[in-house]
């Protein structure tokens, strides 16, 4: 090596290496003090843990917890506040988790998380409640019933929100620039990369589908057990739903049901603007992969019961995204009926029963 | 005191490339001679002045120390040549000199590919100056790739000049 | 429509047939025209069930709601807005409130804060069909770790209502800079997904370049000049302790990825100015050579399975994207578009390859498929490159340097639409990106 340098290294390094320990080269939280802070989370993160046991695999179990059915049975309301220590089954995760992280505490300036069920507060038996009121064609609407006279507010509410949004979102992500807030709808945020996409004539003509994974044998059970809840807490949810449709039928059936002529195609897209006009794509996930079908059942007077709403079907994507994708879907078909779809009354019969497919593969990026 | 031994360790580093550290004067020159490109005044740390024929200084400014390259090449120029047979030349008749090669590319370019660009370039400078007689064993070579810029705009005057291969003596006083 | 589902369909319909008698086929239509916009969401502050949880109840539910918004596929309603309160994170909903103000989703929570742990708990509810989304979930940690319990709450309601995987809770590690152009300064950093908590692994005494974090999330790889040559080195995170990987005299070596295992590093070996790639085994040190050509070929990343490598190469004359075996041998180009490509990096969902590409004097972020078809370009300026994945392989990390004298490098994400870009806070200029997966 070169003496001068040595020279001048050792010199540096006297020099340098008091600047570092006196701790200005750093300014910034140092990893060391990151460190410090970590292990304490750690032993102090352990003995909660053991003082709580808190549930692991909550998520399954908490299940119950959710009281869903609250909204449709305002009697039942009584949502139980959550007993804060509830005795929790010793959860086995959180042991895998605890050990793991001592180990290496100072490398997370992050503290442990566990993943842990809130106490459930106790649904259960209530919610059953929820289904014989689906059943009674008069009585399920009462929930509905509390929507359609906001309803039309409701847009000149939401009017508001947005304009307030971009203000305030810029402000939290700290940057002004190129906010995308509204990006998703309009280009301007992201002018540029518009233009690009625009650009490239490369772009592939053909939205290759992606390939169809499993398909879930039942669809979405998850979604469905949730939302109605049924009585039968076992994965029989989509009989319930379809209990419930034909209960619903049945009690229609029994009134007069005018059938009339089948609708015209005018009318039929008029039903298909209305629903599309709510209908969400999300075009770069994995469930613009996915086409989902809807079957539901319908009042006479254009509303959707919402109980009846199930998946019939489901072509490509996973799990996860066939859900996102039936979710959307139900939200298109509740949110854009507003006091119920205009539909010929006179033609009920034809479209007391619906089937809607979903397909977003027109709209999925390429 | 789990943290003392990190903070031991990186001060051992520290210390290391504080003496070491050839980036730090990367594309300016030698190490403490004059800086050829911008106003800082030559210092008096190195014997020998431009005016001595056997300084570095002498090297960088009358020899020239640098060849320039066309956008994404790495072949030489008659002008690169030339320089070169001129640094063959001086490091022929001033043996006790080590020369590291630095490649360099503009800024125009991809963080990684512009690396392996500078060392192409770096590698051309080395070939052709083994090819004038000057012992292998004397030249290495390293590329800053676009991390050591010595001019700062972005239009082609500053580019043209960033993509170099520079000649940086070392070694002197020693061997 | 499928065989299947048309027969689901039909048993459907039939089983209605029966209890309906004369009852006609239900009316079938399909829709393939939706929209594209935020989804409404409402995030009011969490509950704060003990005496230290206000301030934290009120900043998580801020972070949520920018984790949320940031994907650009969520907005959020102001608090302004609202029409029932919540008071308790345990009472019913008041869905009728939720959707007069259009919100369709509603995320509840309450914080709680014993000593130095705090405890989030979180509801989230579909609010037109009235009922809840999944179930609740609660997270404990430290309070420093607050954000973290936001991120989580964050990727449960991202996930469960987009049906993509989670991100929020990742960190990213980059090379924070400051300096002019000629004289930059660069030391390696270590932050959160969204630029909070950052800290520096080392001090800017020498370059360092390009860091990559293995797949356990705990250590990184970087290229250094601390040795006065480029070379790869492996930092423990938690220890910051570090080592020389690779120190072949008259080489220089760079652009190293981790594989998939964790065990191999994949990266650019210099020697006599010809760059190849190679593949070293961390435990033995032993080192393969993929290729062998007089060209370039660098910037290596593996295929999320380990069985390919994707890299960049100018033997066809220009900068090309190819992929070969991880093994070595034959490799088949990609990338037949105008210009040059750089930077390959494949997707954690295994089905995309973001990159680099440089063209008419601008730099893009892009992505194709792996036999390079439905090539996307999502950004342009005067130089974007280096892109990392976010682990659910839905956004796009880069770095951004500004044209001229004054130019200087800042993180940006887009999504892999194209239509979500923003910039990523950092306290100093950034590059080279390097996502985490999903912390544990």
């Amino acid at each position: 090596m070169n003496t001068g340098h040595v020279i001048s290294g050792v010199g540096h390094i006297g020099l340098i290496g008091w600047m570092f320990l006196g701790g200005f080269i750093n300014p910034q939280p140092t990893p060391f003090e990151v460190t410090e802070v970590a292990v304490i989370s750690g032993a102090e993160f352990q003995a909660m843990i053991d003082a709580r046991q808190a549930p692991a695999e909550i998520t399954e179990t908490a299940q119950p917890a959710a009281p869903v059915v609250t909204p449709d049975a305002p009697e039942v309301d009584a949502e139980p506040e959550p007993a804060e220590p509830e005795t929790p089954p010793p959860v086995p995760e959180v042991a895998e988790e605890t050990p793991q992280e001592p180990p290496t505490p100072e490398e997370t300036p992050v503290p442990e998380v566990s993943e842990v069920a809130p106490e459930a507060p106790e649904p259960p038996a209530e919610v059953t409640v929820e289904t014989p009121e689906v059943a009674e064609r008069p009585v399920e609407r009462p929930a509905d019933r509390i929507a359609p006279t906001p309803a039309p507010a409701p847009e000149e509410d939401v009017r508001p929100s947005e304009t307030a949004e971009p203000a305030v979102t810029p402000e939290d992500t700290g940057e002004t620039v190129e906010p995308p807030r509204e990006a998703a709808v309009v280009p301007e945020a992201t002018d540029r990369t518009v233009t690009e996409a625009d650009e490239s004539p490369k772009a592939a003509v053909t939205a290759s589908r992606r390939p169809p994974a499993r398909r879930p044998e039942p669809p979405a059970p998850r979604r469905v057990a949730e939302t109605p809840t049924p009585a039968a807490p076992t994965e029989s949810d989509t009989d319930a739903a379809v209990q419930a449709a034909l209960d619903s039928a049945l009690s229609s059936a029994t009134a007069d049901v005018p059938t009339g002529p089948p609708l015209s195609s005018g009318e039929k897209d008029a039903l298909r603007l209305a629903v599309q006009g709510c209908w969400v794509v999300d075009p770069g996930a994995q469930s613009a992969g996915v086409t989902v079908t809807i079957a539901m059942s319908m009042e006479q007077n254009g509303t959707v019961v919402q109980s009846s709403l199930r998946m019939i079907g489901s072509e490509g994507g996973d799990a996860g995204a066939v859900d996102a994708a039936f979710q959307s879907a139900r939200r298109a078909i509740l949110r854009c009926q507003k006091g119920g779809y205009d539909l010929p009354a006179d033609k009920y019969g034809q479209w007391q029963e619906i089937e809607m497919t979903f397909n977003p593969e027109r709209m999925r990026i390429r | 005191m789990t943290f003392k031994f990190p903070a031991i360790v990186l001060m051992g580093a520290l210390a290391l490339s504080a003496c070491t550290n050839p980036d730090r004067f990367g594309g300016q020159g030698g190490f403490g001679s004059g800086n050829p490109t911008g106003g800082a005044p030559l210092n008096g740390v190195v014997p020998g002045s431009a005016n001595d024929p056997a300084s570095s200084a002498y090297f960088q400014q009358a020899v020239g120390d640098r060849v320039l390259f066309q956008v994404d090449q790495s072949n030489l120029t008659p002008e690169g040549q030339a320089t070169l047979d001129g640094q063959a030349a001086w490091l022929m008749t001033n043996m006790n000199y080590q020369a590291v090669i630095e490649g360099h590319a503009d800024e125009q370019g991809t963080r990684e590919y512009n690396l392996a660009l500078g060392a192409r370039r770096a590698n051309a400078a080395r070939e052709y100056l083994i090819s004038r007689g000057v012992p292998a064993a004397r030249l290495t070579t390293i590329s800053y790739g676009k991390e050591r810029p010595i001019e700062i705009c972005s239009n082609e005057a500053c580019y043209s000049k960033n993509r170099r291969a520079v000649t940086v003596l070392a070694g002197g006083l020693t061997s | 429509m499928s065989m299947r589902l048309m027969i689901v369909g039909l048993a459907l319909v039939a089983s209605f047939g029966l209890s309906r008698g004369l009852e006609a086929e239900p009316l079938r239509i399909t829709i393939e025209e939706g929209i594209i916009e935020p989804l409404p969401i409402a995030i009011p502050d969490f509950q704060a069930e003990t005496g230290e949880a206000g301030q934290l109840s009120r900043d998580i539910a801020r972070v949520v709601a920018q984790d949320l918004t940031g994907t650009g596929l969520f907005r959020e309603i102001p608090a302004s807005a609202f029409i029932s309160t919540v008071s308790d994170f345990g009472a019913a909903v008041q869905y009728a409130d939720w959707k007069a103000i259009n919100a369709q989703a509603l995320v509840t929570g309450a914080v709680s804060v014993t000593g130095g742990n705090v405890n989030v708990k979180f509801r989230l509810y579909d609010v037109f069909s009235g009922a809840e989304l999944g179930a609740g979930l609660q997270f404990s940690g430290t309070t420093e770790g607050w954000r973290r319990m936001a991120h989580k709450v964050a990727d449960e309601v991202y996930s469960r209502i987009t049906g993509e995987g989670k991100y929020f809770d990742s960190r990213v590690v980059y090379v924070s800079e400051t300096g002019p152009k000629d004289d930059r300064k660069k030391r390696l950093a270590i932050m959160d997904y969204d630029g909070a908590n950052v800290q520096f692994l080392t001090d800017s005494s020498s370059i360092v370049l390009a860091p990559r974090f293995s797949p356990d999330g705990n250590r990184i790889l970087y290229t250094s000049y601390e040795s006065g040559f480029p070379r790869i080195y492996v930092l423990d995170i938690g220890s910051v302790q570090r080592r020389v990987l690779e120190s072949g005299e008259g080489t220089m070596s760079f652009a190293p990825r981790f594989s998939p295992s964790g065990q191999t590093v994949v990266f650019s070996l210099t020697t006599g100015g010809n760059t190849d790639i190679y593949t070293m085994d961390i435990a033995s040190g032993q080192t393969v050579r993929l290729t062998n050509t007089p060209s370039i070929e660098t910037a290596p990343s593996f295929s999320p399975d380990g069985n390919q490598i994707v890299f960049e190469s100018d033997r066809s004359g220009s900068q090309q994207l190819y992929i070969m075996s991880s093994t070595g041998g034959e490799a088949t180009r990609i990338s037949f578009g105008a210009g040059r490509y750089g930077t390959p990096v494949w997707s954690p969902r295994g089905d995309l390859v973001a990159f680099t590409k440089q063209n008419a004097g601008r730099f893009h972020i892009g992505v194709m498929r792996l036999d390079g078809s439905e090539e996307r370009l999502l950004t342009a300026s005067f130089l974007d490159e280096g892109p990392t994945w976010a682990p659910n392989g839905r956004v796009i990390m880069f770095a951004r340097e500004t044209q001229g004298e004054g130019g200087a490098s800042s993180l940006y994400t887009v999504d892999v639409t194209g239509r979500v870009l923003k910039p990523v806070r950092t306290p100093e200029g950034g590059s080279d990106p390097s996502w985490s997966p999903l912390q544990k």
